[in-house]
């Protein structure tokens, strides 16, 4: 049983880079969303974190302290253009974090002598066991989780449904949002080191246009706020090629479509979905009120 | 010098058209759309299939084509996406599912694009229209880039008549500035909304088959470099200031050309985003924002 187990986890290597990735891309998206940041800053974060190791792992740095100090970095990083966000809201927020991102493209292209131009970096050792990989990834998600809880959690869902009202209320609004906008960026960079440390390679293609379009797509397809949402939608980014194999180049397109009617018609995702689903179910057997809003809460 | 004046008038011109689209939808109708630079992208590969896959068709023709091409693709948007989403959820929910919604109709058509062209720059053929320079000593202008200036000047001052004062365009201030009130006043909201993502996103198609013949390629992602400089333009400027638009792409683009032909030329878009997080931290509403706009 567990070599079998352990024979699935190597053949199928390369398709859970892609989940680990995703899932943390995904959730360093959604860290700022549910504070009611609206954040296009991750895939920056990515390309950071992801040259930054890169360029450490390649001088044969141990790759446990290169993890921590690409934390460091994007958790930085981040902090050094926090105070933009209190000045801004919601569509002005996108832009200037999407001009961010833009800005780490174009400079990734010019800086050759850490970035490697347009071939990009590779040969980098490919230190990050499958195992510790996966053990981040857990890290993250328990982290997440943990946080949506409690009070902490409380002033997280009041954040986003009222900045004011929240504010009146005794939450520290700007605090909450630096927090949770450092927590994207420390997230995001991780991703980067994650992939750089498990493929070796890291170049301008995986931080371009689709790689935005693939985080945002995870979180889309999860749930923007439910805690599992970004872990599902990884797993269904990533097999979705499995399963489009027939469709070739038109891959892409029908995801794009996929998307469009997610974001459309079912904005809670698919986590969202089955929630209701089971959540309309559950209602119609036994309705409390008391447990109704403890739901609420929680999410 | 006089010479990297004409070229830098000549890319404001193109900065120009491609803004003003992205700010009237986003001044009247709270829409932040990510497609806008594939829409100009659409116009550009729409003028060089149908030149090059066609017969020869007039140059005012083809334009005529791309521009209808692409104001039906910002209709199909309003009509198949920002409609639906409008009239659901609470307020951040909508912003964000719009937003999200344009990176996805961005990602359908770069996809479908990049099918047409094979991932490949093609190239846009050169009897559409026979671009010729004409020198003044040592100065050298294109037609094309005549044509670019004097369509962008047209473009932006219609634009600003239109809305200081068209009966439609005092409409669409009345829609950003109360949405509910204007529909309660008689104001068609869902028609002003058609109205203006079809133009705007004509406009983006028009910018987008002057800019492919004169640099006289095409390529799937040709849109996403100016989306950022749009960016910049936006926060520079204001939202909906048409005046301030036009100055702000103008002075830009010559900042732009005047670095990359004294300094390092990899350094713009580093300036241009220093610019930016400068702005925002010190006018985040940009130089005139004026009362209809909301930041």
């Amino acid at each position: 049983m567990a070599a079998r187990m352990s024979d699935w986890l190597i053949s199928n290597a390369p398709l859970l880079r892609n989940v680990s990735v995703l899932a943390l891309l995904g959730y360093s998206v959604q860290l700022a969303l549910r504070s009611g940041v609206m954040s296009f800053a991750t895939i920056g974060f990515f390309a950071l974190g992801g040259y930054l190791s890169a360029n450490l792992l390649q001088a044969d740095w141990n790759w446990v302290v290169v993890l921590f100090v690409v934390l460091i970095f994007g958790t930085l990083v981040a902090l050094v253009i926090s105070p933009v966000l209190r000045r801004l809201r919601h569509l002005y927020l996108a832009m200037a974090t999407l001009a961010f991102t833009l800005f780490v493209q174009s400079l990734a292209l010019t800086w050759r002598p850490f970035t490697g131009g347009a071939e990009g970096m590779y040969g980098v050792p490919r230190v990050l066991p499958q195992a510790g990989m996966l053990v981040i990834v857990l890290i993250v998600v328990f982290a997440v989780w943990y946080t949506q809880r409690g009070a902490q959690g409380r002033a997280t869902a009041a954040l986003r449904y009222d900045e004011l009202l929240s504010a009146s209320l005794g939450v520290n609004v700007g605090r909450q949002e630096i927090i949770a906008f450092a927590a994207s960026g420390a997230v995001g960079a991780l991703a980067g080191f994650v992939r750089v440390s498990t493929a070796g390679v890291f170049g301008p293609e995986d931080i371009n246009f689709t790689m935005v379009v693939d985080a945002l797509t995870v979180v889309v397809l999860g749930g923007t706020i439910l805690w599992l949402g970004p872990l599902v939608g990884a797993i269904v980014v990533a097999t979705l090629p499995l399963f489009l194999a027939d469709a070739g180049h038109w891959n892409l397109i029908l995801q794009a479509v996929i998307v469009l009617i997610v974001v459309v018609y079912q904005p809670g995702g698919i986590v969202g979905m089955v929630e209701r689903l089971i959540g309309g179910a559950r209602r119609r057997l036994k309705s409390d009120p008391k447990k109704e809003i403890a739901r609420m809460e929680t999410r | 010098m006089l010479q990297y004046v004409i070229n830098g008038l000549s890319l404001g011109a193109i900065y120009t058209l491609f803004a003003l689209g992205l700010s009237i939808s986003w001044a009247g109708l709270n829409v932040l759309n990510l497609a806008h630079g594939t829409v100009f992208m659409v116009g550009a590969l729409t003028a060089w299939w149908v030149a090059s896959s066609l017969t020869q068709l007039p140059f005012l023709a083809v334009l005529l084509i791309a521009m209808l091409v692409c104001g039906a693709i910002g209709l199909a948007m309003e009509l198949l996406v920002f409609r639906p989403i409008r009239r659901a959820g609470d307020e951040n929910q909508r912003t964000l599912s719009t937003v999200i919604a344009t990176v996805a109709t961005s990602a359908l058509l770069i996809a479908i694009a990049e099918q047409i062209t094979g991932g490949q720059p093609v190239g846009m053929p050169h009897d559409l229209f026979g671009v010729t320079s004409y020198t003044f000593g040592d100065l050298r202008i294109t037609n094309i880039q005549i044509v670019i200036i004097v369509v962008a000047l047209i473009a932006s001052i219609g634009v600003a008549w239109f809305i200081k004062r068209a009966r439609q365009g005092q409409a669409l201030r009345a829609l950003s500035v109360d949405r509910d009130m204007a529909k309660m006043l008689g104001i068609s909201a869902d028609f002003l909304s058609a109205a203006t993502m079809f133009s705007a996103s004509a406009i983006a198609g028009l910018a987008g088959v002057l800019l492919a013949v004169q640099i006289s390629a095409v390529e799937a992602h040709m849109g996403e470099a100016l989306l950022f400089k749009a960016f910049a333009i936006i926060i520079i400027a204001g939202i909906g200031s048409i005046g301030a638009t036009v100055s702000a792409a103008i002075a830009l683009a010559l900042v732009e050309t005047f670095i990359a032909a004294y300094w390092i030329s990899s350094l713009r878009d580093v300036v241009v985003f220093g610019v930016i997080i400068l702005f925002l931290l010190v006018r985040p509403n940009g130089l005139a924002s004026k009362g209809w706009q909301r930041a």
